[in-house]
């Protein structure tokens, strides 16, 4: 009988550790789980999707990358610069058919010109694309003389027309001031992210998936998964523990 | 050798994004045979800017546009979307306004490259343009590449309306 009773006495024991150390392992999480249910039941009133998390880590997380000034030259009107093998002049994205990495850009009265390692593309002030001009040479450098587009390739010197239609060996008299690719600021890069870096997610969808372990991929899910389980186990033994209470109270 | 095959076939694939045939100024030299002339300009603006606009379903991607000319017959290099991104096309128009040839020189999409065999563009040779700037003659498709038969077709159609409205401007 006597140890019946104390057999009896250790399981209760048991299960209440086993209770009291599931409660401690799975609070943290399940006070996550209690605050961000709430919070996804009234998306609408919080105006969750209105925000953006633009956090790296958290964007590191979706695959979004920060964005960096690959190359940039300093115009009269605004900034040139090549990000992620795209130009941008101001607040305009400039059209390219390809890519090609940015040598350099002029602005003239007129135009703009941004040379490229084989190509010359030219644009409006506004950012309109006007026409490009393949090179068979490598761009290094660029100038514009007496209204004629000078490039520097690796052989030789080269003199548009005009109207800037084709290009002719350059004549030796010319002396070209060559322009080529310009230091980026730190006050240019932040401008840019500033204006460009939207790209952020929603607070909405980044509480929906940190909701349901998402946010951290497969291993985020499984370890919801392991949590739930537990708090299952918790539950159970809670209940138990209730019913055991209940019974000895009867029976007193 | 099955896996070999498969590689292959997988490498192949790959291997036709962004491809260039033929240089524009080599397509520009062959048409001309070595005597190329200057090219001349069209600035699309006004009643062509809009035509040109109707004919691709879209404003054109620039603001001028350059030909060559010999003798009334001219040659177009032209751009134009497929699916996601440009296609360039050389096409030569006779002195009667007849397509001569239609060229694909580079193509960059990853799908639809099968335009650049002569089994396609060769149903362009003496196509005319109509009074509604569609093409005189029926161009048959290709299974899979839908949107780039649709491109070659506006840049015949945009080649033989800017020859037959062609007043070179120059700015």
């Amino acid at each position: 009988m006597k140890t019946e009773s104390r057999r009896k006495n250790n399981s209760v024991l048991l299960l209440l550790k086993l209770h009291k150390y599931l409660g401690l392992m799975v609070f943290l999480v399940l006070l996550w789980l209690a605050v961000s249910g709430i919070a996804l039941n009234h998306t609408s009133e919080f105006q969750l999707s209105k925000y953006t998390v633009n956090n790296a880590t958290v964007k590191s997380l979706y695959g979004i990358p920060d964005l960096q000034i690959d190359r940039a030259v300093k115009l009269p009107r605004a900034w040139l610069l090549e990000v992620d093998q795209r130009f941008y002049f101001g607040e305009k994205t400039l059209s390219t058919l390809d890519y090609q990495p940015l040598v350099g850009a002029i602005q003239t009265p007129e135009l703009l010109f941004v040379a490229r390692t084989n190509s010359l593309l030219i644009y409006t002030h506004e950012g309109d694309f006007v026409d490009n001009l393949p090179v068979s040479d490598v761009v290094k450098a660029m100038d514009v003389l007496d209204g004629n587009l000078v490039l520097k390739t690796a052989s030789a010197c080269l003199s548009s027309n005009q109207s800037y239609t084709e290009f002719h060996t350059c004549s030796s008299q010319i002396r070209p001031f060559w322009q080529g690719l310009d230091v980026v600021l730190p006050n240019v890069q932040a401008d840019f992210l500033r204006k460009y870096q939207d790209n952020g997610v929603s607070l909405e969808q980044v509480i929906l998936d940190a909701h349901s372990g998402r946010l951290f991929g497969n291993a985020g899910v499984y370890f919801m998964d392991a949590i739930a389980v537990l708090i299952i186990v918790l539950s159970l033994s809670g209940f138990s523990l209730w019913l055991i209470r209940k019974y000895r109270r009867l029976l007193r | 050798m099955m896996r070999f095959l498969l590689f292959f076939l997988l490498f192949s694939s790959i291997a036709r994004a962004d491809e260039s045939y033929m240089k524009p100024d080599d397509f520009i030299n062959k048409t001309f045979v070595n005597t190329a002339p200057s090219p001349s300009i069209i600035w699309l603006a006004g009643d062509t800017k809009e035509k040109v606009s109707q004919i691709l379903g879209h404003p054109y991607h620039k603001l001028r546009v350059k030909y060559w000319e010999v003798n009334n017959r001219t040659a177009w290099i032209l751009d134009e979307i497929g699916k996601e991104k440009h296609i360039t096309t050389g096409v030569v128009i006779n002195a009667k306004g007849q397509i001569e040839e239609v060229k694909v020189l580079t193509f960059r999409e990853t799908r639809g490259w099968e335009v650049k065999h002569s089994f396609f563009t060769d149903q362009f040779k003496q196509v005319v343009i109509n009074p509604d700037t569609t093409l005189s003659q029926n161009i048959d498709g290709i299974t899979g590449a839908t949107l780039s038969v649709h491109a070659l077709k506006v840049q015949a159609r945009m080649a033989l309306y800017l020859h037959e409205n062609r007043k070179p401007t120059k700015k």
